[in-house]
C-alpha cells in the first residue's frame, strides 16, 4: 500500500462529527489509518468539504479496497461506479513510515457504494524517482499543485 | 561607536516552509535534498531527535517515526531572503547578504540602546516576513557572528567593549567563524581552546602558524575593525551551475540534454551578472563517485549560449563514455571579465543566425523567466523541466555572497 495513514486539519469539522465517525483526534488533527475499522477522509465539494468513507469493500471481501490506481480509472474499469475526481485536503500522508507534506490536497475518486454511501478513494500513480528514493515505494498518490 | 550587526535566520529552510505552512509548526520537521534522500535541513525540534544535515530519510524515521519529510523549494527560500533583506536595509544602507539565510549590517556609529535596536530588527523581519532570526551586535564583524549564534532560536546577544574578556573567555575556538576542526586541532595543543586563549597569543605568533587570515581574526576578536560589511559582491573566479541527474544515467542523449540544461543555467547567470567567460570545463560524475573532467578554451570571451553550447558539445563527445552509469554532472566557466559589447571578428563562431538566437532567447528569458525557451536537446528529460522546485537551485541566486 502505497499510503498508510493520513492527517488533516480538524477545524473543518466540529467535535460532534469526528465522535459520531469514530474519528481518531490528535491536537488540532485528525489521524486515519489504513487499518482503522472506520477510517473517513475529508472530501472537498462546491459546498464545503465532507467527510466520505475510505474506500469500500467488494462483494465477497473482507478488506476495503481503498485506492484505485490512476491507469485502471483511465481506461475505464470504474465506468460503472459513475466516479468522480475530487480533491482530499489532507496535510501530512505516511508512505513506508515517511509522513511527507501535502501541500493543497491529494486526488481521490468518489463514489457511492451499494447502500448508497459515498466512499473515496485514494488515486495513484507509478512513483516518481524523487518519491520512491525517499520512501521505497512504487506507487505515489496524486498529488494536486504539487511535484514530489 | 561603530557597530555591526549579524543577522540569522533561525532553522532557515524549515521556517520557510512553516510561513507557507503553519500546520508544520511545533512538529519535528526535515527538509530533503533534490533526490528526496539526504537531510539537508531540521527544525529544532527535528534536531533533539539527534536527525543530523546528511542524515538519509530511511535513517532518520526509524529515529522519530513522527517526524515530517519536506522536499526543498529554493525559489521560496530566496524570495522570503530578499524580503529579509529589504528589512534590513530599513535600518541601514550598508547591508551584506553574506547567505541565503544571513546578513551582516553596518550600523555606523550608534548611541543608543544597543539591544532595543537587536529587538526592533529581530521584530521587523518576524513581522514583515514570519521569520524568526537571531541578533549579534558587536564591535566587528567576526564578534557579531559568534554572537548571533550564541543564544539560538530567536536569540538577541550584544557584545561591547566592556564584554568583550568575558565573552572571548566563553567562546570556545572552534565557534568562531573561519577557524576549522583542522585548525582547532592544531591549536589546541598550543594552549588555545577558547577565542581569548586566541587573543592572548602574540600576534605575530598568531600570523606565523595561521598567515594573513588568522591575523585577520587577532584583530576582529580582539574589537579592532578590520573586515568591512560589502554592499557588493566580489566578483567569482568561476561560475558553476549542475548537480544531480534524478539517478544513474548511461543513455547519451539524456546525460547531453542534462548538460545543455546546466548551460542554459550558466548563461543565464553570465547574463544576469553582465559577466563573460572564456574556459571551460565539464565534470561527469559517475553512480561510483569517479569525475570525468574535460576542458575547452572559447576563441573570445562571451557569455553566447550558441556560442559556449558548441564547445561544451565538443567537450562532451571527448569525455562522455557509454561504459559509464552517471548520477551527476557540472559545468564551469572560468577566466571570467566584465561583458563588453566587441565588434564581430572573422573568427566570430556563432555566426549571424547564432546571435539572432541567442538574441530572442534572451529577450524572452528576459520577460518570462529562465526556461521560459529552452533548447530542443533538453526534450529527453521534460520531466525534470515540469518540476518547478528543481530548475532553481541555491546557486541560482545571485546576490549572495557565499552558499
Amino acid at each position: 500500500m502505497c499510503i498508510s495513514a493520513f492527517r488533516f486539519p480538524k477545524f473543518e469539522f466540529s467535535d460532534k462529527t469526528l465522535t459520531e465517525n469514530s474519528l481518531n483526534v490528535s491536537g488540532d488533527e485528525v489521524l486515519v489509518r489504513l487499518v482503522d475499522k472506520y477510517a473517513y477522509l475529508p472530501v472537498g465539494s462546491a459546498n464545503g468539504t465532507f467527510l466520505a468513507r475510505w474506500g469500500m469493500c467488494l462483494k465477497n471481501s473482507k478488506t476495503p479496497l481503498r485506492f484505485c490506481r490512476n491507469e485502471s480509472l483511465e481506461s475505464g474499469k470504474w465506468a460503472s461506479f459513475s466516479p468522480t475526481i475530487v480533491e482530499i485536503p489532507v496535510c501530512l500522508a505516511l508512505s513506508m513510515g515517511v509522513w511527507f507534506q501535502v501541500r493543497k490536497a491529494i486526488s481521490g475518486v468518489l463514489v457511492e457504494n451499494f447502500s448508497g454511501e459515498r466512499c473515496v478513494f485514494v488515486l495513484t500513480k507509478p512513483s516518481t524517482h524523487y518519491f520512491e528514493v525517499m520512501t521505497g515505494s512504487k506507487r505515489m498518490p496524486v498529488l494536486i499543485n504539487q511535484i514530489l | 561607536m561603530k557597530l555591526i550587526a549579524h543577522v540569522d535566520a533561525d532553522s532557515f529552510y524549515v521556517s520557510c516552509e512553516r510561513v507557507r505552512s503553519p500546520g508544520l509548526i511545533g512538529k519535528p520537521v526535515c527538509v530533503l535534498g533534490n533526490q528526496g534522500a539526504i537531510v539537508i535541513a531540521r527544525s529544532y525540534e527535528a534536531k533533539k531527535t539527534g536527525v543530523k544535515v546528511g542524515t538519509p530519510v530511511w535513517e532518520a524515521k526509524k529515529m522519530y517515526p513522527d517526524m515530517v519529510f519536506v522536499k526543498r523549494d529554493f525559489r521560496w527560500y530566496s524570495v522570503l531572503s530578499e524580503a529579509m533583506q529589504d528589512v534590513l536595509h530599513k535600518f541601514s544602507d550598508t547591508i551584506e547578504y553574506y547567505s541565503v539565510d544571513e546578513s551582516f549590517v553596518d550600523l555606523g556609529d550608534y548611541n543608543g540602546d544597543v539591544h532595543n535596536l537587536a529587538a526592533e530588527i529581530q521584530n521587523a523581519v518576524k513581522q514583515n516576513t514570519g521569520l524568526p532570526v537571531s541578533v549579534g551586535i558587536s564591535l566587528t564583524k567576526t564578534l557579531a557572528k559568534i554572537a548571533s549564534d550564541k543564544n539560538k532560536p530567536l536569540g538577541i546577544c550584544v557584545v561591547l567593549r566592556d564584554d568583550l574578556s568575558l565573552f572571548l573567555a566563553d567562546t570556545l575556538v572552534s565557534e568562531v567563524s573561519g577557524i576549522g576542526v583542522n585548525l582547532e586541532k592544531r591549536l589546541t595543543p598550543i594552549g588555545i581552546v577558547t577565542a581569548r586563549d586566541f587573543v592572548q597569543k602574540d600576534r605575530i605568533f598568531i600570523k606565523k602558524i595561521l598567515n594573513k587570515p588568522g591575523e585577520v581574526l587577532w584583530y576582529e576578536l580582539k574589537g579592532n575593525f578590520v573586515l568591512p560589511v560589502r554592499n557588493e559582491r566580489p566578483r567569482r573566479k568561476g561560475v558553476s551551475r549542475g548537480g544531480s541527474l534524478f539517478g544513474a544515467k548511461s543513455e547519451k542523449n539524456i546525460v547531453f540534454a542534462f548538460m545543455v540544461r546546466n548551460i542554459e543555467k550558466l548563461c543565464d547567470a553570465l547574463l544576469k551578472q553582465k559577466l563573460e567567460i572564456k574556459n571551460l570545463v565539464l565534470f561527469l560524475v559517475t553512480d561510483s563517485g569517479f569525475f570525468l573532467k574535460g576542458e575547452g578554451i572559447l576563441l573570445d570571451f562571451t557569455n553566447s549560449f550558441s556560442v559556449i553550447l558548441e564547445e561544451f558539445k565538443a567537450i562532451f563527445y571527448r569525455v562522455f563514455s557509454g561504459f559509464y552509469k552517471y548520477k551527476g554532472l557540472h559545468v564551469m566557466g572560468f577566466n571570467i571579465r566584465d561583458f563588453s559589447p566587441k565588434q564581430l571578428s572573422i573568427f566570430d563562431f556563432s555566426g549571424e543566425k547564432g546571435r539572432k538566437m541567442d538574441k530572442i532567447r534572451e529577450s524572452v528569458l528576459k520577460k518570462h523567466g529562465l526556461f521560459a525557451v529552452r533548447s530542443a536537446n533538453t526534450a529527453y528529460i521534460n520531466d525534470v523541466f515540469r518540476d518547478d522546485a528543481s530548475n532553481f537551485e541555491i546557486s541560482d541566486m545571485d546576490k549572495k555572497f557565499c552558499f
